[in-house]
């Protein structure tokens, strides 16, 4: 009986809740959810529906939006009350109807709605993944055996096989001039002179192969080389010497990681140590100071991004910091946009949200950042470094500086001008009485704003002296003579006559104090020596009202028993003191002056390992603060090694490290399948002027298959497997073949049949990139200056970046060592298309715009390079008229590395022979002629 | 004869700049494989029905308070020494709870127009066009400190590497006037964010903004950089300019390849002439009647800057330009309307402002400009109702004011409101976000369709944010 009473009441219950779920929840759902938060929403948010019981339950991406009986877990009613998300978007609702849902959910959340779709999630299938191209390993392929006798080295065959199967034939071989030019760029980014130019042209008419071994060695060796592929690497390294973003902050020690690059390329450093090194530098064994100084430097890499150090919520700041450095790992070695995967997993290719984190965890583990109002970035001291003995200098002096104030500071007695800020009246001598044991009258004014000042402060009258009287007294122990002394510091403001009164055992003496005067020992003036008695009081009293003009100041009153006389101190004592204590002040200014010149402290930007390394969840949804399952810490799956079964073996990461030496060594392997394909790729395009794969930074399925997949691989397997990674020998094997020497200009049939050029049937042309332009232009002029190779060229090191005047500290170096800041760049090289250091850059873009041509029409820099080009060439070229044709021809060795055609040579002999063979004008308006011509701005 | 050649190529080059833009598209092509839009700046259709044409941006850098001038709070003037709880928003004080004393407002308001909205003391002068303005009084926004929001609110991202919404804007929809930049800001600061708040970024270049003068410098030199040559004469000047462009004939006609891209750098230096030309004629000021100059206050010491940059805005726009910004601007750490301390300083910037900001309202709506052209006027965030270093107010990104005014939006209106003491936006809300994708639906725009692919993944200005304030349309 009892239980079915129950159970009608308990019906009853349930359909009271659905009624107020009807009443009072349904409508709201309907009215302000449903538009983005139901099935047939146009665009379902946050994966989250709100139109059934089940998919309400299951909840969105952030997980369940109702906890039924648990209001506090339930993220519905938190975004409603604005504690999670702001939901719904445009208003809070009133509170009224936030209760009814609290209420409703504590109540265990009736509802009848059924049905319902849950939106999918997908899943990655990392085996699949593993089959697309690049993700397979590399195989060195079998050399193919064209029927022709075109190719001359392997990497022909490759091309030449591909012409065969396509009927396409090659176009016919550059001139030795072109040829010459395109190595010269290519490998140092200079223009030839005119002896380079005869040299190889000679040797070329004897023989091709010899004259390009021959200059192809010069230049490998020379240390242009690590100049120009230094620029390469720093492109997709997004080198700059500032942070960007909000304040940029200058980075003062960048410019060792771009010398620590240049150097490697020069040294031909192995591929896979630089990417040890990029990764983790910090945490690789090293033998000497040398070799640790250029790991920690190329760690930097990973702290160079664009960072917005002011960004005040500081956990967005590290996660977005940590987002950069894997995002530009991925593109710069791996050629993935692994960064795709942040907030879901990667809609192309085979990365899970899961690695995102597996990475997240590694960096996480890493201290980059070093928190504050405007944050700032890890730095490790380098072992060896001239500077070192700058700063050794340095210390030594500091020292010697501090002895000599030491010594100084026994002989002189006393308080000095300026020194102690306060005085502890117990220190002192005598009987003292302070300011705070006085009788003031009137207003006046407590201040411990000046030292020195005996006690706890003292008392000014603030200008104001009307009534304003003070009266120290006190009774003395002994009867006889005193001095008596009075405390006052001393500033110009003071009052210069200031009436004192000692009221003593012989009456009373009024003495004037003067005091903007310093006191003899800094801190007492003298009022004179006076007989007390001992049981009398001994008055000092001080009367503003008749004092000249200035601040009154009121200290402190010493009656000094004229017996001490450790104190005593005869005038030429006095005049001693007194400049012992000048001297004293004059080695403390210096010391001060000293301590600011100190030498910059030899350090790298860097990274280190963090103390307690620890795997990292899942943001669910990229939210910063919606924290998912911890994973734990690993790279890329797909591009891992697998087991028999083909799943991908467990990284076993070092629980007491942050991983990321391994995963150096996983970027760096011979069996990742994208590293060497990447590099190599890169090398190609620098070279050639497209890569085998046209998109260098994606391989992913959103870039572009390889036009000659078995080259590329046949390449990547070379360069790993019989080169040890030495991209010297790489550039060299692409540069020999004769792929290499294809002309630019088609026939215009092999362009119709491949208008892409992807059969590499002919040479591409190429823009002058920025840096070539202007080291060109330079070079012709006869002012470039070859000598700086390196340090730091910012000429004068600020907190930000954006004041700097790059014309005031203009100089002739070649453009890699130009300071490079991400919000004040060098003219020219925005206006010719840099690469943009906020962003990974294998390929720059090669925009043609009439901003080109003003800056080429009428910057000064352009006026004044033609200007001094013309006149170097006449200083170094004699002046004749009937050898005028000569002179052209020499201006276009100089510019264009070629002669002059007759339709150039026509309009250039009348333009002189009317404005005068012999003006510098003239000839100034011959060479920005040729600067702005398109053969000078593009490589043939 | 040569002058000759010049029309012909000219004639030849019927779209011109976008045919220019060949170059960077052949280069770019490579990085967007998917996305084989023509990457030209020549004027496109719009997606939608477009209400406006183009966008002059009048930036207040720095954040004026909005409390102080367009947002009333009656309760703010009642509770002026009330302390309230603040939740830190900056490091340091970041989630801790603290004691802030309220300020009211340093200055009265009274209603205008027929539609009775509340504008103080400090801008009399716009006061008088309310009548025409949309009021957007719950705006929201991402940062604190001036760099990421004014990032923000240029790009939608306060450290992530974006580009501009005037880059977006030309991908979009082109420019109107081939020989001028379609995305120009006038006298930008170096500061916070400097370059990247006009850059392209990911997008091709030939959607960067142009710089017009800079904040550092003075605006005699508000002017395209190197649109004169500084040493020749206009004479000597074109002698060069001949002998440069036959030069350039003559290597290209040896080729025996058809190169579009040598083209089209021969027909860059033809530009490049013409707005040396044509630009500077439009970037003078001086064909402006006096009255004309008046109205924006030109010639009165203290409104002759901006007064200029809002006049140049307008000649901009009439003649073509897609977006114009003008930037009340400088180059230190706190800009302008930085006021953390010393809020009476509020006054010089508003004095500075008010008149050329009226005249360019006016001038607009007397040219009937104002039909397609949509004004936005505002700041990376605004100011707190509590004070801060005795009388100054600090940043407030959570809750302040921007107005629109033409291109379609409601007139004489306002839309959301903040919390009774004006800090926190409570009502219509309207993120940077929502901003974005307004002003891009008035230029007929659909913020979720105007994509670009980049490295595998499709952006867009308002990344995966961003509503349509369909109300404030009329």
């Amino acid at each position: 009986m009892l239980s079915v009473i129950l159970l009608s009441r308990a019906e009853a219950d349930d359909a009271a809740k659905l009624e107020f779920f009807e009443a009072r929840i349904r409508p709201v759902l309907v009215e302000h959810c449903y538009k983005c938060h139901a099935v047939d929403a146009k665009n379902v948010r946050g994966g989250l529906l709100l139109d059934s019981k089940a998919v309400a339950l299951d909840g969105g991406e952030s997980g369940a939006a109702i906890v039924p009986g648990v209001p506090d877990e339930s993220l519905l009613l938190l975004a409603m009350k604005h504690e999670s998300y702001e939901m719904p978007p445009d208003r809070k609702l009133p509170d009224s109807i936030i209760a009814d849902f609290e209420q409703w959910i504590r109540d265990g959340a009736a509802d009848p709605r059924v049905g319902g779709k849950m939106v999918k999630r997908s899943a990655i299938d990392l085996k699949a993944g593993r089959n697309f191209w690049s993700f397979r390993s590399i195989r060195r392929p079998d050399v193919p055996a064209p029927k022709s006798g075109w190719a001359k080295t392997d990497i022909d065959r490759f091309v030449a096989a591909r012409y065969e199967t396509t009927g396409l034939s090659p176009v016919d071989d550059a001139t030795a001039e072109q040829v010459l030019r395109r190595i010269q760029y290519g490998l140092v980014g200079l223009p030839p002179t005119t002896d380079q130019i005869a040299t190889f042209v000679a040797a070329w008419s004897v023989d091709p192969d010899q004259a390009i071994d021959a200059i192809v060695d010069e230049l490998l060796a020379s240390h242009r080389f690590g100049e120009r592929w230094g620029r390469h690497w720093l492109d997709v390294a997004r080198f700059a010497e500032s942070s960007g973003g909000g304040r940029s902050l200058m980075f003062p020690d960048a410019w060792r990681f771009r010398d620590y690059v240049i150097k490697s390329f020069n040294d031909d450093k192995p591929f896979d140590q630089l990417v040890r090194e990029h990764i983790a530098g910090d945490l690789l064994p090293y033998k000497s100071d040398s070799e640790h100084d250029d790991q920690v430097t190329g760690v930097g890499y990973l702290t160079l991004g664009p960072t917005n150090y002011e960004q005040q919520d500081k956990e967005l700041l590290r996660m977005e910091v940590i987002d950069e450095q894997i995002d530009t790992i991925g593109r710069t070695f791996l050629g993935l946009t692994i960064g795709c995967a942040r907030c879901h997993d990667h809609k192309f290719d085979p990365i899970p949200t899961a690695d995102y984190y597996a990475m997240a965890g590694v960096f996480r583990s890493t201290e980059t950042l070093l928190p504050g109002n405007v944050s700032t970035y890890v730095t490790t001291s380098l072992k060896t470094n001239p500077e070192h003995k700058r700063l050794a200098d340095w210390k030594t002096q500091e020292k010697s500086l501090q002895a000599k104030i030491a010594e100084l500071k026994k002989q002189v007695k006393g308080q000095r001008p300026g020194v102690a800020p306060h005085i502890d009246t117990a220190s002192l001598p005598g009987i003292v009485v302070d300011d705070s044991q006085a009788t003031f009258e009137g207003e006046w004014v407590r201040s411990t704003s000046l030292a020195p000042y005996v006690g706890k402060g003292y008392r000014h009258d603030n200008y104001l002296k009307t009534g304003r009287r003070v009266r120290f007294q006190t009774t003395l122990p002994e009867s006889g003579m005193y001095r008596v002394r009075m405390s006052h510091n001393y500033q110009t403001s003071r009052c210069s006559r200031l009436p004192v009164t000692v009221t003593h055992a012989e009456g009373s003496t009024t003495v004037e104090v003067d005091q903007r005067k310093t006191p003899l020992d800094g801190v007492f003036a003298e009022l004179g020596t006076f007989p007390f008695t001992a049981g009398s009081p001994a008055v000092v009293t001080i009367d503003a009202e008749k004092s000249g003009k200035g601040v009154v100041i009121v200290d402190a009153i010493q009656f000094l028993p004229s017996t001490v006389d450790d104190v005593v101190v005869s005038p030429d004592e006095q005049h001693q003191q007194l400049e012992l204590s000048k001297r004293l002040t004059s080695l403390e200014a210096k010391l001060n002056k000293h301590k600011k010149a100190r030498p910059v402290t030899p350090k790298a930007m860097g990274v280190r390992d963090q103390k307690e390394p620890a795997d990292w969840h899942i943001h669910v949804r990229g939210g910063i603060r919606n924290l998912g399952p911890l994973v734990p810490r690993g790279f890329v799956s797909a591009a891992s090694p697998v087991d028999q079964n083909g799943d991908t073996l467990p990284f076993n990461l070092p629980q007491d490290q942050s991983g990321r030496l391994e995963m150096a060594n996983w970027v760096a392997s011979p069996v990742n399948p994208l590293t060497a394909r990447v590099f190599v790729n890169r090398v190609w395009l620098h070279l050639i002027g497209e890569g085998l794969v046209r998109t260098p930074d994606n391989f992913g399925k959103m870039g572009r298959a390889p036009t000659h997949p078995e080259l590329l691989d046949y390449l990547a397997a070379t360069f790993v497997e019989d080169d040890a990674w030495s991209v010297k020998t790489l550039i060299r094997r692409i540069v020999v073949s004769r792929v290499f020497r294809l002309s630019s200009s088609a026939a215009s049939g092999t362009s119709d049949a491949d208008p892409d050029n992807e059969l590499l049937t002919r040479g591409f042309r190429r823009r002058l990139d920025v840096e070539s332009l202007r080291d060109s232009l330079l070079q012709i002029s006869g002012q470039l200056d070859l000598n700086q190779v390196g340090g730091l060229t910012i000429g004068k090191v600020t907190q930000y970046d954006n004041a700097y005047d790059h014309d005031q500290f203009s100089r002739n170096i070649r453009s890699v060592y130009v300071p490079f800041f991400r919000n004040c760049m060098l003219e020219i090289f925005e206006v010719f298309d840099i690469a943009n250091p906020n962003l990974v850059t294998g390929q720059r873009t090669s925009s043609t715009l009439p901003s080109q041509g003003l800056f080429l029409l009428n910057s000064p820099f352009m006026l004044e390079q033609s200007k001094v080009a013309a006149e170097h060439f006449l200083e170094t070229q004699s002046v004749d008229a009937a050898a005028l044709d000569a002179m052209i021809d020499e201006v276009f060795r100089r510019t264009l590395g070629r002669p002059p055609t007759v339709g150039e040579l026509k309009p250039l002999q009348s333009f002189l022979v009317e404005e005068g063979v012999d003006s510098t004008d003239a000839w100034a308006s011959v060479f920005q002629a040729l600067f702005a011509s398109v053969d000078f701005r593009y490589i043939d | 004869m040569f002058t000759h050649n010049r029309r012909s190529w000219l004639q030849n080059s019927a779209c011109g700049f976008g045919s220019l833009a060949l170059g960077s598209m052949l280069a770019e092509q490579q990085a967007s494989a998917a996305s084989a839009a023509n990457h030209s700046l020549t004027a496109k259709q719009p997606m939608l029905p477009a209400r406006a044409k183009r966008v002059i941006f009048i930036f207040m850098q720095g954040g004026p308070s909005h409390v102080d001038s367009f947002d009333h709070k009656p309760q703010l003037i009642n509770s002026d020494g009330k302390s309230i709880d603040f939740t830190g928003v900056r490091f340091g004080t970041f989630g801790k709870v603290s004691q802030r004393s309220l300020m009211k407002p340093l200055w009265k308001f009274r209603q205008y127009g027929a539609c009775g909205q509340h504008v103080s003391e400090l801008f009399p002068q716009i006061a008088k066009h309310v009548d025409d303005l949309c009021f957007l009084k719950g705006m929201h926004t991402e940062g604190v400190a001036h760099g990421p929001s004014t990032l923000f609110m240029h790009t939608g991202a306060t450290n992530l590497v974006r580009p501009s919404f005037g880059s977006w804007l030309m991908y979009g929809l082109g420019t109107e006037n081939q020989s001028l930049p379609g995305f120009v800001q006038l006298q930008p600061s170096d500061t916070k964010g400097g370059p990247r708040n006009y850059s392209n970024a990911f997008l091709p270049s030939v959607y960067q903004g142009t710089a017009i003068g800079r904040a550092s410098r003075s605006i005699e030199q508000m002017t395209i950089d190197h649109i004169r040559n500084p040493q020749l004469s206009p004479e000597e000047a074109e002698t060069r300019f001949t002998l440069m462009q036959r030069l350039n004939k003559a290597q290209v006609n040896r080729r025996p390849d058809d190169d579009s891209r040598l083209e089209a750098v021969i027909k860059s230096y033809e530009l490049a002439w013409r707005m040396q030309t044509d630009a500077p004629a439009i970037l003078d000021l001086s064909h402006e009647t006096e009255t004309t100059q008046q109205m924006y206050g030109i010639g009165a010491d203290k409104t002759d800057a901006f007064g200029r940059q809002c006049l140049m805005a307008r000649r901009l726009s009439e003649s073509g330009v897609r977006f114009v910004q003008v930037n009340y601007a400088d180059e230190s750490p706190n800009p302008r309307w930085d006021q953390h301390s010393n809020m009476p300083k509020h006054m010089d910037h508003a004095t500075a402002t008010d008149k050329p900001v009226a005249g360019l309202l006016a001038d607009l709506k007397q040219r009937g400009l104002l039909e397609d052209t949509l004004v936005w006027w505002g700041a990376e965030f605004g100011r707190t109702p509590f004070s801060q270093s005795n009388n100054g107010r600090d940043h407030n990104p959570r809750g302040f004011t921007v107005f629109l005014a033409g291109g379609g939006v409601k007139k004489g209106f306002s839309y959301g409101a903040t919390d009774e003491i004006g800090h926190e936006a409570v009502e219509g809300k309207v993120h940077m976000h929502d901003l974005h994708a307004t002003i891009l639906h008035a230029l007929g725009l659909d913020h979720e369709q105007l994509t670009y692919r980049y490295a595998g993944r499709d952006f867009r200005l308002t990344d995966i944010y961003g509503r349509v304030i369909k109300d404030v349309f009329a």
